[in-house]
């Protein structure tokens, strides 16, 4: 475990596309103390050692996604991973795989958000005006809300799919992000766009696709589990082709009010003219 | 957006099929399934063809292929073929139980630290290992026995 | 929803194949361990006589279906994720399917040639 400013060799992976075809490997020796994490050494290194190196950072608390790297081979994200988890002196740093590299340790995630956006990821409810109402909320239960609630938590960092071995070579696969969020609106009892979400995921770089390696439950950084989450997908499927399932989702809404209350005035001296 | 900039291919590729970190048995299991798979497949051309076009040419070239294929090369690879077996059906079984949604548990509210759906039923993963090393052993303990069928 | 009849297919002829090859690999391959285990499965007299039985026609190409379906999707399913254009998942399709015809055909045809032939 590092104690106060013991050096650690950050191994990090190196690429301009202005001067260089290839990447290259760069070290460089970061003091650290109890608690450093990684996105630490790499911002010491920025402001110390190496200007020159790029790599995505935002709320450096694990929840916005942005650090996801390859920290000694498995991804993490570099916020969240403290040097001392990864129990060694040398820390070697590469981009996510399965992403192109833009520059140093930031990777291409538009193929990501794009494929996370065909699969329609938003509520597709309408009644029979087909419009949505925006008058009333949706009934909901808890149950009904524990069914899809864990693969809400998804903060797209790209993490599974590096981890996934289909994605490793099928540049065309989906993904368990885009398919776990599409299992997300498909057990919300308040869409129904099943229908339209399955006749995008099974394509012949969809949902078969999968083989349950089970690597991207492992490596998701905040628990949302996409590998359970698809084979929940596969099933709904399954029971939506066999027309042995429940059928497609009803959610009623809460009834209007039966007493409207006043509307507050406004005091003269805080009103504008 | 990046303008004037193409960013660099970084898919793993093939080989990240084989090893793309340090994950748990089932990315393992996943690998060995298409290995044996494969393995399998070439087996069951080569063995069609053996079992079609000299079938039907009478006892002497059945006896004469048979003789053939009766030396230890072959009966090693016909002792893979049978772990090869094992390993793909048994694993395949956990896979078509699991991937239909059964046996995978049910979704939970994640609390830290973190716990997947193949973490808390490793049980039945390794329930099917215990399988697939039962199955083998029948395949030995009968070359032991009397030689590969 | 064909694409998931066909995987569905897919996974109950690999449920066909555990039944049908197990009892072919426990005649051929375990019959030291059998009571009722022949001495040489592979000889002529037993091929022959297990080829005049109608249950081993039935067993023959059942397992012959299932197999051929299984290992040429599987092997299709391998093939899509390292293809990147629609016409290659064409001519890959097409092949598989008439490969797989073909060989259905001349392979069951011997089984049902040396029972009735």
């Amino acid at each position: 475990m590092p104690d106060k400013n013991t050096l650690v060799t950050f191994k990090v992976q190196k690429f301009d596309p202005d001067k260089y075809t290839h990447p290259h490997m760069q070290e460089y020796s970061v003091p650290t103390k109890r608690g450093t994490t990684i996105l630490d050494g790499l911002l010491y290194i920025k402001e110390h050692l190496d200007s020159t190196l790029a790599f995505r950072t935002s709320c450096r608390m694990g929840i916005c996604g942005s650090c996801g790297m390859l920290i000694n081979n498995y991804p993490r994200l570099a916020c969240h991973t403290q040097i001392a988890e990864c129990s060694s002196l040398l820390i070697t740093v590469k981009p996510l795989p399965n992403s192109p590299i833009i520059k140093d340790l930031a990777v291409d995630l538009m193929p990501f958000f794009e494929k996370h956006k065909s699969i329609r990821p938003y509520i597709i409810q309408e009644n029979k005006n087909g419009q949505i109402d925006l008058t009333r909320e949706y009934v909901q239960i808890p149950e009904q809300v524990d069914e899809y609630e864990q693969f809400s938590y998804c903060i797209k960092c790209g993490i599974c799919i590096s981890a996934c071995p289909t994605s490793a070579s099928d540049v065309n696969f989906l993904g368990p992000q885009a398919l776990a969020q599409t299992y997300r609106y498909c057990a919300d009892n308040r869409d129904s766009g099943s229908a339209i979400r399955f006749k995008i995921t099974e394509t012949d770089h969809g949902v078969w696709r999968c083989h349950l390696a089970g690597a991207c439950s492992e490596a998701c950084p905040k628990g949302v589990d996409p590998g359970l989450a698809i084979q929940l997908l596969k099933n709904k499927m399954a029971q939506q082709t066999l027309s042995a399932g429940r059928k497609e989702n009803t959610v009623a809404l809460y009834p209007q009010p039966q007493e409207i209350k006043p509307r507050i005035q406004v005091p003269p001296f805080t009103a504008k003219k | 957006m990046q303008t004037g900039i193409k960013p660099l291919p970084n898919q793993l590729g093939v080989g990240g099929w084989f090893w793309a970190g340090n994950y748990k048995m089932e990315r393992y299991f996943y690998i060995l399934h298409r290995v044996t798979g494969i393995g399998l497949l070439l087996f069951a051309f080569f063995h069609l063809f053996e079992t079609t076009v000299f079938r039907t040419q009478g006892q002497s070239v059945w006896e004469m292929t048979m003789r053939f294929l009766d030396n230890p090369l072959f009966e090693a690879g016909l002792i893979l073929v049978s772990l090869a077996f094992a390993i793909h059906s048994l694993n395949g079984l956990r896979l078509i139980i699991q991937e239909l949604g059964f046996l995978i548990g049910k979704p939970q509210r994640p609390v830290y630290p973190f716990s997947d759906a193949m973490r808390r039923k490793r049980g039945v993963t390794m329930i099917f290992m215990v399988l697939i090393f039962l199955l083998m052993a029948v395949f030995i303990v009968n070359l032991l026995i009397g030689g590969a069928g | 929803m064909l694409k998931t009849r066909m995987h569905l297919l897919f996974l109950l002829s690999g449920i066909g194949i555990a039944i049908f090859l197990g009892i072919h690999m426990t005649v051929q391959h375990l019959n030291n361990l059998l009571i009722t285990g022949e001495a040489d499965p592979t000889s002529w007299s037993s091929m022959i006589g297990r080829a005049a039985r109608e249950s081993w026609v039935v067993i023959y190409i059942l397992l012959l279906f299932f197999g051929l379906y299984h290992g040429l999707y599987g092997l299709r399913g391998i093939i899509l994720e390292v293809t990147r254009t629609e016409r290659t998942i064409r001519v890959v399709n097409w092949i598989f399917v008439i490969c797989g015809i073909a060989i259905f055909i001349w392979a069951s045809y011997v089984p049902i040639a040396l029972a009735y032939g």
